[in-house]
């Protein structure tokens, strides 16, 4: 009974997300450009225990700490959000696509103007 | 250089130059499993990490006519611990001390310190330390270290701490980092430790390799490696590692300084490490995030009339504590947190008197930074009475009223029968009141290797490892139980001087 039920879940929730994921009825829908693509493109494993993007599959499409640290080089004169002296830190740590985003610059840091205010 | 090179006679040659620092046994020749290492590049000296301790060894033996190389795992000087100093550096007998005519001595100083640290601090680097700190301060003063002077500090029983006038590490580093170009020295970046080569038999350190796997190079060290790679601070899982009480405080610290350096010695060495779940954490962080957030210098608002309480509303030690010995009892509160109470006059008359960024720094912050953590509510919060503040902290509104209704009764008796305070600054009889909740900030470890006066490693039989040095942070038990501030800095220069000094057979006070 006990596996059957399991393998119930299994099916419903495999059919959720293939429909339009179960917590994206919990959340808000993703920001941005992020609406337009599938869940699948950055939720890759769809079990219910990994949901959060890894850097890895982030950079698949926005390129490499190199790369994003020359496009936001001129973002604010007195950081670089990608190129900063906390190295290489998951992207998640400041972008969030179903919540508000948030700098981790200024968690301790006070930095005023361009890239502060995320959405 | 090849193998060839590294004879049985070449060998006995490196053994005699270096006599003078302590080579003493016969060499035998090399054992045949370090004698066919292949060597990519050859120095005197070779440094890792680009710390006060790293520049200032570097400097030292290239002063002394060493040939040095200088190794880092991180990408800039910048980014070590010591550019997260707050400006403090702890010396006996500087200049400085004795332009004004006061009287210490290295005993008094290693006396306070151990005292400080709970008696647990090892004798050795402590005493090493106490003798040449004033001579290294001189030094940095006369090779141009920006504006600083002596600055009262709690546990040191007279007055020998230096502060900087930015109250920040950055004037070290610039002040090093223009030494290092002056002489043409470099630093390799983004070439962490990777091997240390390490002739067992005759137990001595070779060189070292370093960089990525598979992409690495040997460097052999004919006088000796420096490691000063620093601490634990670096990361929240290094610090958690070590200590489970710290699981919820807030580490600064170089980026890379996640302590692998020193786990590649226990490996290739077989190091013993000492004094590893101690950390300098100070009752202070302002955690705006998750395990990050700057420092608050409480003792500034203190001064001035500000009190300690807990989730209760409760005092729970005398305020002008020194802040690490609050830090025990900190962590003794309902929610392992402080909340340090003040009013609006009170923050007002701090403010005016310092630079904000002496206030709430590690980053500095500004006027505006701060207003805005009151509109974020979560950390700080500004109330027009204490009902409002407790409700706003989930602090116990009872307790924290009947709380201030005494300490008001303590400030117009001068006498605080608590805890016996003697400094009561101005009361909190009127509002607006604002509270700033405060958890532990970590930013120093003590735990490392266990060193000689002359800072070479011990290992598994108490004997020193030729050809291997520590320096900063990577030397275990100089703090002790208990951090006394200004050492941690007076000690990463100190130690680095004395080594690079060493190295090259200069004069040292052991």
């Amino acid at each position: 009974m006990k596996l059957f039920n399991k393998k119930l879940m299994f099916v419903i929730a495999s059919c959720a997300l293939a429909f339009g994921s179960v917590y994206a009825q919990n959340t808000a829908p993703a920001k941005g450009s992020h609406a337009q693509i599938p869940c699948t493109t950055c939720h890759t494993q769809m079990t219910p225990t990994v949901a959060i993007p890894t850097t890895a599959q982030c950079q698949q499409c926005h390129g490499n700490f190199a790369q994003l640290a020359q496009k936001t080089a001129k973002l604010n004169p007195r950081f670089n959000p990608h190129d900063s002296h906390m190295g290489a830190v998951d992207c998640t740590t400041c972008h969030a696509m179903h919540k508000q985003s948030n700098l981790m610059c200024n968690d301790c840091h006070g930095f005023t103007g361009n890239g502060t205010e995320m959405k | 250089m090849t193998d060839k090179k590294l004879s049985r006679r070449g060998f006995l040659g490196t053994a005699l130059a270096t006599s003078t620092i302590g080579f003493t046994g016969i060499a035998k020749a090399q054992s045949n499993q370090t004698q066919n290492e292949k060597w990519d590049k050859e120095a005197d000296v070779v440094v890792l990490g680009c710390g006060a301790a790293g520049l200032m060894s570097a400097l030292q033996a290239h002063d002394g006519g060493a040939k040095v190389l200088i190794y880092d795992k991180g990408l800039s000087p910048y980014q070590t611990s010591t550019r997260l100093n707050g400006g403090l550096f702890s010396a006996c007998n500087s200049r400085r001390q004795k332009e004004k005519g006061i009287k210490d001595s290295p005993e008094n100083f290693a006396q306070n310190l151990m005292d400080y640290g709970l008696g647990l601090c090892a004798a050795a680097p402590v005493n090493t330390f106490a003798k040449n700190s004033g001579q290294c301060f001189d030094w940095l003063e006369d090779h141009g270290l920006a504006a600083h002077d002596l600055d009262p500090y709690p546990g040191h029983n007279v007055l020998r701490s230096i502060r900087q006038k930015s109250f920040s590490g950055v004037d070290y580093i610039d002040c090093l980092t223009k030494q290092l170009n002056d002489r043409g020295l470099t630093i390799n970046h983004d070439m962490p430790l990777y091997r240390i080569i390490y002739d067992k038999e005759n137990n001595r350190v070779l060189g070292v390799e370093c960089g990525h796997k598979g992409k690495t190079e040997k460097i052999k060290a004919n006088k000796g490696v420096v490691l000063a790679t620093g601490g634990l601070t670096g990361s929240t899982k290094s610090v958690d590692k070590w200590n489970p009480l710290y699981t919820a405080s807030v580490p600064i610290g170089g980026p890379t300084n996640d302590g692998q350096a020193m786990m590649i010695a226990v490996r290739d060495v077989g190091l013993p490490l000492t004094h590893m779940q101690y950390f300098a954490a100070y009752p202070q962080a302002i955690a705006c995030g998750p395990r990050r957030g700057p420092m608050l210098r409480f003792q500034y608002l203190v001064a001035n009339g500000a009190v300690l309480v807990n989730k209760d509303g409760k005092r729970f030690v005398k305020e002008t504590e020194g802040n690490t010995q609050i830090t025990p009892l900190m962590l003794k509160n309902p929610d392992g947190c402080m909340y340090v109470l003040m009013n609006d006059e009170i923050f007002e008359k701090t403010a005016k008197e310092r630079p904000f960024g002496a206030l709430v720094s590690l980053p500095q912050w500004d006027r505006a930074r701060w207003d805005k953590e009151i509109a974020r509510g979560k950390t700080i919060v500004r109330a027009n009475t204490l009902d409002e503040l407790a409700d706003k902290l989930g602090i116990n509104k009872e307790g924290l009223k009947k709380q201030i209704q005494d300490w008001n009764g303590y400030c117009s008796a001068q006498k605080d029968p608590q805890f016996g305070r003697t400094k009561f600054g101005i009361p909190l009889d009127k509002g607006p009141y604002i509270a700033a909740k405060t958890n532990i900030w970590i930013c120093l470890s003590h735990g490392g290797f266990r060193v000689n006066e002359k800072l070479q490693p011990l290992n598994w039989e108490d004997k020193p490892v030729e050809g291997l040095y520590a320096a900063g942070e990577t030397v275990g038990g100089v703090h002790g139980g208990a951090y006394l501030g200004g050492d941690a800095c007076g000690f990463a220069h100190t130690s680095g001087y004395v080594v690079g000094r060493l190295l090259t057979g200069k004069e040292v006070a052991l």
